[in-house]
Formats: C-alpha cells, sequence, structure tokens
C-alpha cells in the first residue's frame, strides 16, 4: 500500500500535480469580455488549424525545393510521435495509469499496416479502420488488467506486453520478414476502390504528410475537447482519488478502459501512419527507449496544456531532426542529444514539475495580472 | 408482462425489491455485521433512520462508525445483515447489490473525514464532477463539443453556481481548492453533495479540524440544507456538542455493538454510553 502511494505520488508530481503547482496556477480570473479578434485565436479550434496550416506551407516550401528533404521528414516524424504522446497525454495526465508498452502497440500499428497493405488488397482506409478496431480490442484486454494491477507494476506489465509483441516482430519472421524489417510495396493510395476503377491520392512522401497533418489536427482538437469535456473531469476525479470519484458516481471501470483504449487508438492510428511515412519498420524501433521517450515527452510537457505537450515532444524528438542536425557538431557528437534530453528531465523534474505547461499557464496569469492593474490604473 | 420487464430493469440498475419500508424509514441497518479476518468491526448492528431527520451516530475511537459508513455506501460489501434503503419512487430495495459508483444514483451521498477533493481542478469544476452522471451526452459528444453537451454543461453550470452562491462559496469558484482554509473546503464537499439532488446526505466527521465559530456555523448549515433540500441527514461526529444540539436521534455504538438509541437527553443519561467513554469503575 505505501509503495503503491509512493508510487501514485510520482506520478503526480511528474505530471505537475504538486503543491507549487497549484498555488501559482489557478487566480481567480477577472471577468473580461473578449474581443472578436480575440476570441477568434483565442479559439483551441483556430489556434490548432493554423498550426496545421504552418505544417503544410513547409511542405509545399518543400516541394519547390526551398527546404531540405530531411527537414520535412523530421517534422513528419515529429507529428507521428505527438500523435503518440497525445494518447499517453490522456492515460498518465487525465486517467492517471503509467504504461511502458506503448511502443509495442505503435510497432503492431506498423506491422499490421504493412502486411495488410502487402498482403491484401484492402483499401487504406479500410486497413486504417481495422488497426483502429485491434487498438480497442487491446485496449480493452489492458485495461480490464489495470483493474487488478496498479501503479508501476502495471508498469511493468505493459512493459511485458510490448516486449512480447517485440519477439514476435522478430521471430514471425513469414509475416514480419524478421529484422530486415517489413516494406510497404507498391504505394497505397488513399481513396483506393480498385473495382470501381476509382484511385486517388497517391501516398507519396509529400501526400502522406499532407494527410499526416489532417489527421494530426483532428486528434489534437479532439483530445482538447475531450480533456476539457465531463470525461475530462471524471478522470481527473479517478487519478486524484478512486474512492472519492466513485461516490461521486465515476465508475472506474469504464474510464480505466476508457483511458486504456483511447491511448492505444492513438498508438495504433500513428503507427498507420509510420509504416505508410516512412515506407519500412524494423522491430528494434519498438523498445522500451521509445516507450520512456514517450512518457518523458509527457513529463517535460506537463499535461496541463496540449502545447506544452507539443513543445515536448518537439524537445525530445524534433530538437534533433529539426534542429541539431543541421549543426556540424551535434553531427559528429550524436550520442549529446541523449544526454541533453536526460538532463533536461532532470531539471523539470526538480524544479518545474509542472513541465512547460506550467510555464505557458503561469505566463498566461502573469499577461491576466498586469491587464487587470493596467485597467485599475487607468480607471483609477 | 410489464410488471416483469420493470424488474427486469431494476435488477439491471442494481434494485433489489425487498419487504418495503415503512414510509417515514428512508434507511435501515438490519443485523449488519462487518468481519475482517478475526476481528469483528461491525456486530449485529440495527437501527432505522427516519425520513427528513438529522440522525447522529457516536462512539469512541475505533467504535466502527466509519465501518458503517462504508457499509452503507458499498466500500465493503457486508459479511452479513442487510441494509434497505427506501427510495422517494417508494420502492424499497438492498444496498448490498448496488454497486458503489451506482450508490449517487439512488439519492445518498457522502463525505469523507479527510477531505477529497479534486486538487486540479477549479471548485467549480469540482462541483461539475458530480454532475457527470447526468449529462445525456455521449462519448461522441465529449470528442466534438457538440451543441447538446454545451446546452447540457451550461445548465450544471448554472445549478453548481447556484449551490455555491447558497453557501457563500461563489468568491472560490474559479480557484483551485487547494491551500483554501479548512472550514471552506469542507463547505465545498457539502456543496458537492448538494449536486446529486442528494436525499440522504452522509457525513464523515463534518466538525474534525475545525473552530468553535467555524462549527458552529456548520451546525446552522447542517439544519439549512436539511430544510431548504428536504434531505435526511445522518452524521457521524466526535464532537459532543454539535451531536447534541442539531440532531433529534442519536445512537451509540462502541466495538461495533449498539449502546443505545434514543433522543440526545436519553443517550446522556445511557449508563452504557457513560461507560464506553468514561471507563467502568
Amino acid at each position: 500500500m505505501q509503495k503503491e502511494n509512493r508510487f501514485k505520488t510520482f506520478i503526480n508530481r511528474a505530471t505537475g500535480a504538486t503543491a507549487s503547482f497549484f498555488k501559482k496556477a489557478f487566480v481567480a480570473p477577472s471577468v473580461t469580455k473578449k474581443s472578436p479578434v480575440g476570441a477568434f485565436f483565442g479559439s483551441h479550434y483556430t489556434q490548432f488549424i493554423l498550426l496545421g496550416m504552418v505544417f503544410v506551407v513547409l511542405q509545399l516550401m518543400g516541394n519547390k525545393e526551398m527546404l531540405p528533404v530531411s527537414l520535412m521528414r523530421g517534422f513528419g516524424g515529429l507529428m507521428i510521435n505527438t500523435i503518440v504522446a497525445l494518447g499517453f497525454f490522456i492515460l498518465l495526465g487525465f486517467a492517471g495509469l503509467a504504461s511502458l508498452g506503448t511502443a509495442g502497440f505503435v510497432g503492431l500499428g506498423t506491422y499490421m499496416t504493412g502486411y495488410l497493405l502487402n498482403q491484401t488488397s484492402l483499401p487504406t482506409l479500410v486497413v486504417l479502420l481495422i488497426c483502429i478496431l485491434t487498438a480497442i480490442v487491446l485496449g480493452i484486454v489492458v485495461g480490464f488488467i489495470s483493474l487488478r494491477i496498479e501503479g508501476m507494476y502495471l508498469a511493468i506489465i505493459t512493459l511485458c506486453l510490448s516486449e512480447i509483441l517485440v519477439s514476435l516482430f522478430v521471430n514471425l519472421e513469414s509475416i514480419t520478414n524478421g529484422v530486415n524489417g517489413l516494406r510497404v510495396s507498391p504505394l497505397p493510395f488513399l481513396f483506393d476502390l480498385e473495382f470501381a476503377g476509382f484511385q486517388f491520392f497517391e501516398l507519396t512522401r509529400e501526400n502522406m504528410f499532407m494527410f499526416i497533418v489532417v489527421v494530426f489536427v483532428v486528434l489534437l482538437i479532439l483530445t482538447h475537447n475531450l480533456t476539457h469535456s465531463p470525461t475530462g473531469r471524471a478522470m481527473l476525479a479517478m487519478k486524484n482519488s478512486e474512492s472519492a470519484a466513485q461516490t461521486m458516481g465515476v465508475s472506474v471501470l469504464r474510464y480505466r478502459l476508457l483511458g486504456f483504449v483511447l491511448a492505444t487508438v492513438f498508438a495504433m492510428i500513428a503507427g498507420f501512419l509510420y509504416e505508410i511515412y516512412w515506407r519500412t519498420t524494423y522491430p528494434t524501433s519498438w523498445g522500451i527507449s521509445y516507450s520512456l521517450n514517450i512518457l518523458a515527452v509527457v513529463v517535460i510537457g506537463g499535461t496541463k496544456n496540449i502545447w506544452g505537450l507539443i513543445l515536448g515532444a518537439f524537445m525530445i524528438f524534433g530538437l534533433n531532426d529539426i534542429v541539431l542536425k543541421f549543426i556540424p557538431f551535434f553531427v559528429e557528437n550524436s550520442g549529446i542529444i541523449v544526454l541533453l534530453n536526460g538532463a533536461l528531465m532532470i531539471l523539470v523534474v526538480m524544479f518545474y514539475p509542472g513541465g512547460i505547461s506550467q510555464l505557458i499557464i503561469e505566463l498566461k496569469y502573469k499577461i491576466l495580472a498586469r491587464k487587470i492593474k493596467k485597467g485599475a490604473k487607468h480607471n483609477g | 408482462m410489464a410488471k416483469k420487464s420493470v424488474n427486469v430493469l431494476n435488477k439491471f440498475v442494481g434494485k433489489h425489491e425487498t419487504t418495503a419500508l415503512p414510509e417515514e424509514v428512508i434507511l435501515s441497518l438490519d443485523h449488519l455485521t462487518m468481519r475482517f479476518g478475526g476481528l469483528v468491526a461491525v456486530n449485529d448492528l440495527s437501527f432505522n433512520v427516519k425520513r427528513g431527520e438529522i440522525f447522529g451516530l457516536i462512539g469512541p475511537n475505533g467504535a466502527g462508525k466509519t465501518t458503517v459508513f462504508n457499509c452503507i455506501t458499498q466500500f465493503y460489501k457486508p459479511t452479513s445483515g442487510e441494509v434497505r434503503y427506501r427510495g422517494h419512487d417508494g420502492v424499497t430495495f438492498r444496498l448490498n447489490d448496488v454497486k458503489v459508483h451506482d450508490i449517487i444514483k439512488h439519492g445518498i451521498m457522502r463525505t469523507f473525514q479527510n477531505v477529497e477533493l479534486v486538487w486540479e481542478l477549479s471548485v467549480l469544476d469540482n462541483l461539475l464532477v458530480v454532475g457527470t452522471r447526468y449529462f445525456k451526452s455521449g462519448l461522441f459528444a465529449h470528442f466534438l463539443h457538440l451543441p447538446k453537451l454545451r446546452k447540457e454543461e451550461a445548465k450544471m453550470r448554472q445549478k453548481a453556481e447556484y449551490i455555491l452562491n447558497y453557501l457563500g462559496l461563489s468568491m472560490y469558484k474559479d480557484v483551485s481548492p487547494y491551500g483554501l482554509p479548512y472550514g471552506i473546503m469542507k463547505k465545498i464537499e457539502l456543496a458537492r453533495t448538494l449536486m446529486s439532488d442528494p436525499e440522504l446526505i452522509i457525513l464523515d466527521e463534518p466538525a474534525a479540524g475545525l473552530n468553535d465559530a467555524e462549527t458552529e456555523e456548520l451546525a446552522k448549515l447542517i439544519h439549512r440544507i436539511r430544510d431548504d433540500f428536504h434531505t435526511t441527514i445522518f452524521l457521524v461526529e466526535h464532537d459532543m456538542g454539535l451531536v447534541m444540539g442539531i440532531c433529534s436521534t442519536v445512537c451509540a455504538i462502541s466495538f461495533g455493538k449498539l449502546l443505545g438509541i434514543g433522543t440526545p437527553a436519553e443517550i446522556q443519561k445511557n449508563a452504557l454510553v457513560k461507560e464506553a467513554y468514561l471507563g467502568g469503575d
């Protein structure tokens, strides 16, 4: 019991649910009416769609060879990894469940997509649907396990599941092509109704990038909506105290299953995108280091704000592929990024347990406080 | 045929009809026993709580008061004995068969000895967690923030604001409950119980950690809530001043056994109760 509590404290600390956070974060905001322009740019729909449009413009520039190809690959990979992190954001930050099996599920998504596209003539979107359905079943199974086993033991169990999957990827050579990796060929079409002679939107890397942007923006919006709905509140109540949540009519079974189902669905959608974007997958990509990186994204990004999460993903996955790759010093000493990530994580957990989201929220309130002060001066 | 289907439906939501309770009784414990291994925490306890009264359960430390609460709210499944409850629709059923998170659906809501609020949500959102069960919109609407959800949310927000206003807490509504005075946190828990349109409010040591002035205010508040919301209040308390002041019926237990039940004056005179509190000579 004691150990469980300590682990729960760790989860709360890692996701910023600590005393120092609450003291700073909530200042009663004054009732100020926003101007229509402010309301338009303040809405999360606008913000996320604008982010998507930035990516689209970058890709269009890439198409005209104004940006290096490897930079665009970096952005694509960043978005896929952020999708995985979004699922984990719901699982750890809201449902309060720790899992180290994320990598296995992403891997399963890549292999299922690769196998189905190569061996069957199913339309691409149907393959995506099959991935999602499989994820739901898997999520329910893991969710039921989580009812019995809690805290760090759950993390160990999910890690084992993930490792089982990875060893299947290595050993089921007839399906997965073993350590050589599974390639997708030929290129699939997004809308593929061959029997009707109807095929368009060939998924080249450029087109696939656009598709990823669409999925990315949609999932960002859905996650934001869910976390700001009764479901999000019920999950937070469950994370805080199960007994209190139950007296408030929150079914622990329902919300734990939901947390795991969402996390696995997001992971397998990301797997689907990964396989078509990179066109190949290796078992070695889906080890524990990937799961830990996803955990690091959520810890560094924090769970109060999705923008924090996106920045966290940028620091863990993007920094290397988008910035440091173009600086000769880091190309020569490529191991240094791991060092930086480790140091960053220690610093964040020690000095800023709320992560980048905490920073964002504090900035918001500082601006608000300044506005109120200005208003007071103006009136006085 | 119709009645049969109603029965099936009732079973589905955990309602098992049993022998009806008299109309004025809302909750009845029948030979309730709770054993933890060799320890008998509650031993053959029976009493009735009448509708609309303020019922106090007292006893020395370790008497099993909180265990009784946990048996009623189904955190523990009683080893033997029945907890029967008569809802507002006049149907009597066993609470033993109801799931923990369904208890609230029958209008029973409890508070905790040590405050259990969600620090990560504002005070208003804390109240809205209770509202979760009122939301008819499903997961789909939550994902898309459909107008249906927004309408419901606005309605619930209004209700929560009304309750916060009623308890004089509206200035705290956008603040995290973390770091607020203990008395305020206890009041927020009370506000949370009111969100569920309760018929029976179970208070676990509402005055613990409060100073005298706050306790006095709480006593008035409990009375007011009982009258304004037409509920029954069942409380466990160590503060004898509060119990004797506001309860119409008091039940005293010690080591899980019933010592006496009656009006506060009767309990004060009861020799067994005196012995349990002061020791025999």
